[in-house]
C-alpha cells in the first residue's frame, strides 16, 4: 500500500537528485575537457543551457553567457529550480514528509546531501574548487543510491523512485546526445564519419560513458557506434534503451500500470525505429531526440495521471 | 571523580539529604562516582553525535520559522523503584478510569452535574466541550485512548499528578528514544541490574488501536489503522513519523484521506481508494473536520464527523475527549475518582485554587506573588505565570487577566519540585525535573515503564517544556535487589 502523496513525492525527489548528479557530470565533463582546448579555441558553455533545458530561465537572469555565469546558474543559482544546489533542496523537501518510509541511515545521507551542497555550492563554482564539490555531489548520491538498494525492501515505494529515476537520468540523456553531438555533426557533417578521437570522446566523457564504450564487445566503430551505444547499448546504465526499460519493468511492477506500460512500449519502439547511420545527419539525430523526449514526456504524464490524480478524487 | 550535589530543602531523585544514593538508584550513582567528568562528558557527546545520526529532532517555532533542532537529552539517568512505580502505576489507571467515565458522562446524562459534583457553568464555559458529541459512545466507553499524564515530586518526595494531556499528547517517542541512547551510553548497568524495559510501546498502541475497530469488520478484513498528522511543520511531526513507521501503519496528512457520500473513510493510494478503519490522530479537534468545526481548515477531513457519528472510523483521541483536558476540571479529578469508582484517589493532585469561588479567586489575587497561575487550555508552559519570579507589571496583567475571565484561570502553590543529577557545563548539578508517563485505555489499560522525564536545564528553573529550553532523560524503573 503506497498513498498517492507519498508516491509523488518519492517520485520527484528521485528525479530531482538524478537531475543533480547528472547536472554535475556534464558541468564537471565539460570543465575536464576545456582544459585540453588549444588556447586558440574559445571555450563553449552555453549548449550546457540545451542540455539541461533551462536556457530561457537563464537568459531571464544573466546578461553574459560566460563560464562563471553559466557554471553559477547551473550549480549554485537558489533561483534555477535545476541547479545542482535547488534539485538537492527540493528531493530533500520531498523526502522530509516520507521519513517514515525511508530507510534511516538513507535520510541522513540525504541531509547530508543537502548539507553539502548548501555549504559548497557557491564555492565549487570557482574552476579550482569545481571539481572536487562535483565529484562530492555525485559520491554523496552514489552512496545513498547505495544505501537504498542494499536496506530498503522492493517495495512499491522502491519503485516509485526507481522510476523517477530511470525517468530523469534516460530523459537527460537524450537531451546531451541532441546538443553535443548535434553540434559535432552540424560543425562538420562531411567528416562525421571521420573518428575525431578527442571529441566524440568527450561526448562519451560528457554522458559518463566512455569506459564502457572502450570495453564493450560490439566491435562498431566512429560517430554511428556512439550514437547506437548512448541510445541503444541495454547493458549500459546510462543508456537511453537501459533508462527506457528500466522504467518499464518498474511500471510492471505497479497496480494500474497499463497506460504507463503502452506509453513504455512507445517509447522504446521509437528508440529501435531508426537505422544509426541514418542518425548521422544532426537535422536527423534532432528530431529523433525530439520524438524521444516527448515520448519520455508522455512517459512521466501517464505516471502523473494514474497515480498522483489524488486532488481529482473522489468523482 | 563525579560529586553529587543536592540543594537544601529539596528532594533529589538519586540522592538523599545525606548524600547517600538512594537503594534502586546505588548501582547508578556508583558508577557515577567512578568515573570523571570528562568521561562522563565523552559519553555524553558521543549520545548527542547518535541523536544526530538518529535524526531524533523536534521542531521549534520562532517568528513563524520552523527549525529542526537535535533532542535535548542528558545523559544521567533519572531512577526510580519498581515497588513505588507500582503504585504509581495503579494510580495513574486509576485516575484514566475515572476521567474516562466523566468525559462519557459529561456527552450522556451528565450525572456528575445533576449530583451537584461538578458546576453546570463550568461545564458549558468549557472550550473543549463538543457538543457535536453529545449522545456518541465510543467503543469500551472510552474517549480519552492516550493520556500524557505529568507528575511532579514535591520536597517531602510525595509524587503529584500537575495535568494530563488528554488531546494530543506528544513525548512518547522521544521516552523509546532516549531509552536507545542510554542504553549505549551506560552499557554495563544494564547487564549488573534490572532495568525494566520499555520498547512495547508502539505495539501495546497498534494492539490498542485495532481493538478500536468496529466489530462488523470481524472476519471481514483486517483492520485499516493510519495516523494521522497536521503535517511536517508541526513541532511533533517527528514523532508521527515515528510512531506511523514503528507500528508499521501510513502516516497520513487530512488530503491523503476522503470521506464518501455513504460516510466511509477512504485513502488515496496508487492502487486507488482504500478503507480506513481507525485513525490515531494527532490533529486538535478543531481542525479535524472543517465541515464541522473551523471551516477554512486544511488539515482536516471534509465528512470525517461523519463517518465517526455513523460508527464508520474509531478515532483516537475520541474528538471531545478533550472536554477533561483543562487545568480546571483537573481541579475536580479526585472528586470524579471518589464520584465514579467509589474509591480514594492513589496519587494526589496539586492543591489548586479554582478562580470561578469568589473565595477562592480573592486568595489567588492577593497571593499572587507566591503561586503559580494558569490559564485553562494553554499547553507546553505558554501563558503560565510563576508569582516569585514574576516583575510588578506581569503580576498585575495576570491578575487583571484571571479578574476578567476566572473560570479560565486557576493558580497552585509554588512546588520545590524534586531535582536529579544533570551534566551541565562540566558539572553534575542538580535541575529541577518532572515526567511524563502515557496511560493507553481501551479494553484495559497500559501504562508506560516509567515515562518521559523532562529536566529544566537552566539554573533554578522550573520550566521543562522543550519548546522553551528544557531537556530529557531516559527513565529506569529499577527493580530493588
Amino acid at each position: 500500500m503506497l498513498l498517492s502523496r507519498v508516491a509523488e513525492r518519492l517520485y520527484w525527489a528521485a528525479r530531482y537528485l538524478e537531475r543533480a548528479e547528472g547536472t554535475a557530470r556534464i558541468v564537471r565533463e565539460h570543465s575536464n575537457v576545456i582544459v585540453d582546448l588549444p588556447l586558440s579555441v574559445t571555450p563553449a558553455w552555453d549548449h550546457l543551457l540545451g542540455i539541461t533545458g533551462n536556457r530561457e530561465g537563464f537568459d531571464k537572469r544573466y546578461d553574459i553567457g560566460d563560464e562563471t555565469s553559466i557554471v553559477s546558474f547551473l550549480v549554485a543559482d537558489s533561483l534555477n529550480p535545476g541547479s545542482v544546489r535547488m534539485s538537492i533542496a527540493q528531493a530533500r523537501e520531498n523526502l522530509r514528509t516520507c521519513r517514515d518510509i525511508l530507510p534511516v541511515q538513507a535520510w541522513n545521507a540525504v541531509n547530508d546531501l543537502y548539507l553539502t551542497a548548501g555549504r559548497d555550492a557557491v564555492d565549487g563554482v570557482q574552476r579550482r574548487y569545481r571539481s572536487r564539490f562535483l565529484e562530492k555531489v555525485i559520491a554523496e548520491h552514489q552512496r545513498l543510491l547505495g544505501i537504498l538498494t542494499s536496506t530498503m525492501s522492493r517495495d512499491e515505494a522502491y519503485t516509485m523512485l526507481r522510476l523517477g529515476r530511470h525517468i530523469e537520468r534516460g530523459d537527460m540523456v537524450t537531451r546531451a546526445l541532441d546538443v553535443r553531438a548535434g553540434l559535432l555533426l552540424g560543425e562538420r557533417p562531411e567528416q562525421a564519419e571521420l573518428y575525431d578521437d578527442l571529441q566524440w570522446s568527450s561526448v562519451l566523457r560528457s554522458l559518463s560513458a566512455l569506459q564502457m564504450y572502450n570495453r564493450r564487445s560490439a566491435t562498431g566503430d566512429g560517430a554511428t557506434e556512439v550514437i547506437r551505444f548512448i541510445l541503444g547499448e541495454t547493458s549500459f546504465p546510462r543508456s537511453v534503451a537501459y533508462c527506457l526499460a528500466g522504467v518499464q519493468s518498474a511500471a510492471r511492477e505497479l497496480p494500474l500500470s497499463e497506460s504507463v506500460l503502452a506509453a513504455c512500449r512507445a517509447a522504446i519502439a521509437e528508440l529501435s525505429s531508426s537505422d544509426p547511420t541514418a542518425l548521422l545527419d544532426a537535422d536527423e539525430l534532432h528530431r529523433k531526440a525530439d520524438r524521444l523526449q516527448i515520448a519520455i514526456g508522455t512517459i512521466n504524464n501517464r505516471i502523473v495521471g494514474a497515480y498522483f490524480g489524488h486532488t481529482a478524487w473522489p468523482n | 571523580m563525579a560529586q553529587l550535589r543536592t540543594l537544601p530543602r529539596q528532594w533529589d531523585e538519586l540522592v538523599d539529604a545525606h548524600g547517600r544514593p538512594r537503594p534502586a538508584a546505588a548501582a547508578l550513582v556508583e558508577r557515577l562516582q567512578s568515573l570523571d567528568i570528562a568521561e562522563l562528558q565523552e559519553r555524553q557527546s558521543l549520545a548527542e553525535v547518535d541523536i544526530l545520526a538518529l535524526g531524533i529532532t523536534f521542531t521549534v517555532y520562532h517568528d513563524g520559522q520552523g527549525t529542526d533542532r537535535a533532542w535535548p537529552m542528558d545523559i544521567i539517568p533519572r531512577v526510580i523503584a519498581a515497588s513505588e512505580w507500582a503504585m504509581i502505576e495503579r494510580g495513574l489507571k486509576q485516575r484514566l478510569s475515572a476521567l474516562n467515565r466523566f468525559i462519557d458522562d459529561v456527552y450522556h446524562e451528565r450525572r456528575v452535574v445533576a449530583d451537584g459534583v461538578f458546576p453546570a457553568e463550568l461545564l458549558e464555559g468549557s472550550v473543549n466541550l463538543r457538543t457535536e458529541c453529545v449522545g456518541m459512545s465510543p467503543k469500551f466507553g472510552v474517549w480519552a485512548h492516550i493520556c500524557g499524564s505529568d507528575l511532579v515530586r514535591d520536597a517531602n518526595g510525595v509524587v503529584h499528578v500537575l495535568e494530563d494531556n488528554l488531546r494530543v499528547p506528544s513525548g512518547v517517542s522521544y521516552l523509546l528514544q532516549n531509552r536507545a541512547i542510554s542504553k549505549r551510553a551506560f552499557a554495563d548497568l544494564f547487564d549488573r541490574q534490572s532495568i525494566l524495559p520499555v520498547d512495547d510501546y508502539p505495539d501495546r498502541l497498534r494492539r490498542l488501536l485495532l481493538s478500536l475497530a468496529s466489530d462488523e469488520l470481524h472476519g471481514l478484513r483486517h483492520p485499516q489503522i493510519v495516523v494521522l498528522t497536521p503535517g511536517v511543520f508541526n513541532s511533533a511531526y517527528f514523532e508521527h513519523a515515528f510512531l506511523a513507521q514503528q507500528m508499521g501503519v501510513p502516516l497520513v496528512e487530512g488530503a491523503d484521506l476522503f470521506v464518501d457520500p455513504g460516510n466511509r473513510v477512504w485513502m488515496r493510494t496508487i492502487d486507488g481508494p482504500k478503507p480506513v478503519d481507525v485513525i490515531y490522530r494527532r490533529v486538535d479537534d478543531m481542525f479535524l473536520d472543517p465541515e464541522v468545526f473551523r471551516p477554512d481548515s486544511q488539515l482536516g477531513v471534509p465528512g470525517l464527523m461523519r463517518a465517526w457519528h455513523a460508527g464508520n472510523v474509531a478515532i483516537a483521541n475520541a474528538p471531545g475527549a478533550g472536554v477533561a483536558d483543562d487545568k480546571v476540571v483537573y481541579a475536580w479529578v479526585p472528586d470524579f475518582i471518589r464520584y465514579y469508582l467509589g474509591e480514594e484517589p492513589l496519587l494526589p493532585n496539586v492543591p489548586t485554587y479554582r478562580c470561578h469561588f469568589a473565595d477562592e479567586l480573592a486568595y489567588v489575587c492577593e497571593h499572587a506573588h507566591e503561586l503559580v497561575l494558569k490559564p485553562a487550555n494553554e499547553s507546553g508552559g505558554y501563558g503560565l505565570t510563576i508569582g516569585s519570579a514574576a516583575t510588578a507589571e506581569q503580576l498585575e496583567a495576570a491578575v487583571a487577566a484571571i479578574r476578567a475571565d476566572p473560570r479560565n484561570w486557576v493558580a497552585q502553590p509554588i512546588l520545590q519540585i524534586s531535582t536529579a543529577p544533570t551534566l551541565c557545563a562540566g558539572e553534575l548539578v542538580p535541575r529541577h525535573v518532572d515526567l511524563r508517563p502515557f496511560v493507553l485505555s481501551g479494553h484495559d489499560t497500559y501504562v508506560t515503564t516509567g515515562g518521559l522525564t523532562r529536566v529544566a536545564l537552566v539554573e533554578g528553573s522550573l520550566v521543562v517544556n522543550s519548546s522553551q529550553g528544557g531537556g530529557s532523560k531516559d527513565t529506569w524503573i529499577v527493580e530493588e535487589p
